[in-house]
This record gives structure tokens, sequence and C-alpha cells, in this order.
């Protein structure tokens, strides 16, 4: 099941959730597997890929949406 | 950032920090949280360190009981900052320190504080993975990034 995908929601959460419950979701997960997260915090969505690329792990795709993103990432 | 080794992948160098939390304000045990977790989502190696004020907020129940540094007001200002978070979504202290627990960040209890102030250790929550010294603190600082006194 390496190209299984797990998607999680961070609508509304503020400072540093969005980064923690990326990161908590990541831990869960098997090498290969892809984890998709939405949300709205603006700031996340600059800092989410940049705490990816510090642990090694692989940014996929960032869609902005103006009010809302989506981040692709692939666990190493 | 990075090495290559000897396969030529680059490897990521394992950063770490330490926190001392000497407050047991609930604001300022806030933002060492905050710095704590978010590091720790950042694949950073992540250690608190626990003395004389701080240890109260790792007393069972007692980060329920920290009040504001500033502003605390009788508990009018703590109340408001509570109902402030809730309403920005910001995540409680005792949320954070759950989210410290599950993404690894070591907390230590300093020994020496725990006898001047009667902090048995059965008192404490059992998220604390250790019990220590300066010398305990001072081996994981030495090896650190970034050091923090909050």
């Amino acid at each position: 099941m390496a190209n299984e995908e797990i998607k999680i929601s961070t609508f509304g959460l503020n400072c540093p959730k969005p980064l923690i419950e990326t990161r908590k979701a990541l831990n869960k997960m098997k090498s290969g597997q892809i984890l998709i997260v939405e949300g709205d915090h603006k700031i996340s969505l600059k800092e989410i890929p940049q705490a990816i690329k510090d642990s090694g792990d692989e940014i996929i795709s960032v869609e902005d949406n103006d009010t809302q993103w989506v981040i692709k990432i692939r666990k190493v | 950032m990075g090495y290559k080794n000897k396969e030529g992948v680059i490897k990521m160098e394992k950063k770490s920090m330490t926190i001392i939390m000497h407050s047991g304000s609930l604001d300022k045990a806030l933002a060492g949280f905050i710095v704590a977790t978010g590091a720790a989502a950042k694949g950073i190696d992540t250690t608190i360190f626990f003395t004389f004020w701080g240890l109260n907020l790792i007393k069972k129940g007692g980060s329920n009981k920290a009040k504001l540094s500033e502003m605390n007001m009788l508990g009018l200002g703590k109340m408001m900052i509570k109902r402030l978070m809730k309403k920005n979504n910001v995540a409680s202290l005792e949320e954070l320190i759950k989210d410290a627990n599950d993404l690894g960040v070591k907390l230590i209890a300093c020994e020496m504080t725990m006898g001047l102030m009667n902090v048995p250790k059965d008192s404490l929550v059992p998220e604390v993975s250790e019990i220590g010294g300066v010398g305990t603190y001072l081996d994981n600082a030495s090896k650190s990034n970034i050091n923090l006194f909050i």
C-alpha cells in the first residue's frame, strides 16, 4: 500500500497546530505514502513546506487558492 | 543543512534544541511549548528542562492552575486570554503538552528543585521522561543548536 494517500484538514487551526498535525500524521505513516494537508492558515503555507524540507521529506505540490491551500507530501 | 554520505545521498544533519522552563506562568509556558512543538514538528530533537516555578506546569493538574505573568488581575486576565485563545483557535497549554509528548519532546524535571519545593516524583505527569540535574541539562545543551531560558 505504498501509494496510499492520507488526507488531513487543518481548517481554522492557528499557529503552530497545522504544522504539528502535519508532523503527527507523517510520523504515523510509512515510507512512500502520500500526505495531503488542507488548510487556510496563511503562514503555514510557507512554514509547512520549509519544515518538510528540514526533515528530508518531499514536497510533491503546493496549491494556493488564496483563501485555502493544499500541500502534498511524500514521506521518505 | 545536509551532507553527502559515501553513496552520495544527502543526509540531513540532525538539529537539537533545549529549553529551560523556569517560569510557571501561562503565557511564558505557552510560548515555550509553541517553540518546542514547532521545533519537534520541524524534525529538531527537543528537550525541556523544568525547574523552579516551571515544575508546577508538569505537576498533575498543574498546567490548569498557571497564571498570567502580567495583567492576571486575580484570574480575570487569565479568563479573558483563555476566552480569546478559544475564539482564535489557539491551542491550550494542555493540548500543547500532549502534542509535545506525541512528537517526542523530552520533558526533564530538575531533581534539586523537586526536593527544594517538595515535589515528589509521583506528583508529576507521566509524560515526564527523566529526572536530572544541571549535568543532564548541560549534556543536552552543549550538543544543541538552540538553547532557550524561559
